[in-house]
């Protein structure tokens, strides 16, 4: 089949499906609906349809194993966060990361702790930017 | 070669017609709704595809019935609107000056010619306007292509049955079907594959639009949409046409039978709950036909919404017995009518005994004025 234009980021189902794969490692159509939740009642050629519009996208790869086939991630969780918080910082935060931060900061109820990694996070990213 | 006034005359005829046929319509629908045929959808659909054509191929019909109407009846016969005034003017009908009802009779044709030669700079302004406008709306119909093509292109191929493709969408959120030189597309939005039940609904819904021709009479009214586009008639009509395409269509297939009225009720109002959301792409991308379309200027003012009516009249969905006998009972009526105000409304051709007579009137009317002048152009005391 022709090769689409990638498409940037995933559909609700898409990113549900991702998230078993990437929890799985791989997998085939099966193990990935095996994993989702029991009421979520999808067949199995929509499940198939799903994971070869991941394939066309370029987010996963397959591989054939007898008459099975493999789904593996291309693309790693948190390459996909990096890449979905981008689009989310230029689309509603002006492109500025700061306000996107600034509004987790206000609105989010914050632990001392997690407070604490995200400061942790800032310094070592300092220091490896000057280091 | 045609010439241009021919085709302008043809033109405002066409508009006048559209003004015309659309008031005669509403005054059937009335009829048809006291007369228990409120819920004919389909029926009513037809009728109006027919009278639409009639309409358009006017100048044709309109040609062939002159034909006739010369060898018949004599060329001396004529039943245009202006000479049916002319004769009603001769035996007293009405009073007014001869001149200024000349004036009021040659109106179009000085209009006409005005156009054709440019002649005045109130022409002119006509002939800017219109040329923007087809302009304008030329070239967002172009765009609108455009952006449909870029969608369904984009989306993934799924299943085929003969010329009928089926693919799945990430960049639209409502079900729509459109069409290319052979191929018909139906696109449904990929996250559907999670819902069996809307993905059902949402197929028997576009296929049914795709048996009733519903996406080549959207293909016409949107092509002719960038000439009419001053006319509000047309722009009545086409919304006429699109509530009953699909009232149509909800209609055939509940009572197909194969589809439960709660799971098509709720899957119109999930996705209407999803147009909602921003979907700017699609908002553009016409000529479609969608499942559903969210009609935000209608909830901002509190009146019944398209989307509260259709559900409604799904649960009195139920199919005419004797279809096509209605259908023949209103379009032999309604396209006669079609026939009559397109010839009554030509330019008359020939110079009548009657238009002979005005115009000695008027010359008469001169003379009198004239011999009420002195040598010196002053009024004879």
């Amino acid at each position: 089949m022709r090769q689409k234009k990638k498409s940037d980021l995933l559909t609700e189902v898409e990113l549900e499906f991702m998230t078993q794969l990437w929890a799985l490692e791989e997998g085939t159509v099966r193990d990935v609906l095996d994993q989702l939740p029991e009421d979520r009642n999808l067949a199995y050629t929509s499940a198939a349809t799903i994971l070869r519009i991941l394939e066309q996208k370029n987010f996963v790869s397959s591989r054939k194993d007898g008459k099975r086939h493999i789904f593996r991630p291309l693309l790693a969780k948190d390459a996909y966060q990096t890449r979905s918080l981008k689009d989310l910082s230029m689309k509603l935060f002006d492109d500025a990361p700061a306000s996107l931060v600034a509004r987790l900061v206000d609105d989010v109820d914050l632990s001392e702790e997690a407070l604490g990694q995200i400061r942790a996070l800032v310094d070592r990213r300092l220091k490896n930017d000057t280091g | 070669m045609i010439p241009g006034d021919a085709v302008l005359d043809a033109f405002l005829n066409a508009n006048i017609l559209f003004v015309v046929v659309f008031a005669l319509w509403r005054i059937a629908r009335l009829a048809l709704d006291r007369t228990g045929l409120r819920h004919a959808y389909t029926t009513q659909l037809k009728l109006l595809n027919t009278v639409f054509l009639a309409i358009v191929f006017s100048p044709f019909l309109i040609l062939g019935l002159t034909a006739l109407q010369n060898s018949l009846l004599g060329p001396g016969f004529n039943v245009t609107l202006s000479d049916m005034v002319v004769a009603h003017y001769l035996n007293g009908g009405f009073e007014m000056k001869a001149s200024e009802f000349e004036r009021l009779l040659s109106m179009r044709d000085t209009f006409t010619t005005d156009v054709m030669r440019a002649g005045s700079w109130i022409a002119m302004a006509a002939i800017g306007a219109f040329l923007i406008g087809i302009a304008i709306g030329t070239v967002r119909l172009g765009f609108s292509v455009f952006c449909l093509h870029k969608i369904v292109s984009s989306s993934y191929a799924w299943r085929q049955f003969g010329r009928v493709k089926i693919r799945l969408s990430d960049r639209c959120l409502v079900p729509f079907s459109t069409r290319g030189l052979r191929n018909y597309y139906v696109v449904i939005p990929s996250g559907m594959l999670a819902n069996a039940a809307e993905m059902q609904v949402s197929i028997a819904h576009e296929f049914q639009h795709l048996r009733q021709g519903d996406i080549e009479w959207e293909i016409v009214l949107e092509v002719l949409k960038p000439f009419f586009f001053l006319n509000p008639a047309y722009h009545a009509w086409k919304r006429q046409v699109e509530d009953l395409r699909e009232l149509s269509c909800d209609q055939q297939v509940l009572t197909a039978g194969k589809i439960a009225i709660r799971d098509y009720c709720e899957t119109l109002l999930s996705v209407c709950q999803q147009t909602l959301r921003r979907d700017r792409t699609f908002v553009v991308a016409v000529p479609k036909v969608t499942l559903v379309t969210a009609d935000r200027s209608v909830l901002r003012d509190g009146k019944m919404s398209f989307l509260e009516q259709r559900i409604t009249k799904l649960f009195d969905a139920r199919l005419l017995r004797y279809p096509r006998l209605v259908y023949a009972a209103v379009v032999l009526p309604l396209l006669a009518a079609v026939m009559f105000t397109a010839m009554a409304i030509q330019s008359p051709g020939d110079w009548s005994h009657d238009r002979l007579m005005l115009s000695t009137v008027v010359n008469l009317e001169r003379l009198e004025a004239i011999n009420q002048l002195s040598t010196f152009g002053r009024l004879r005391q």
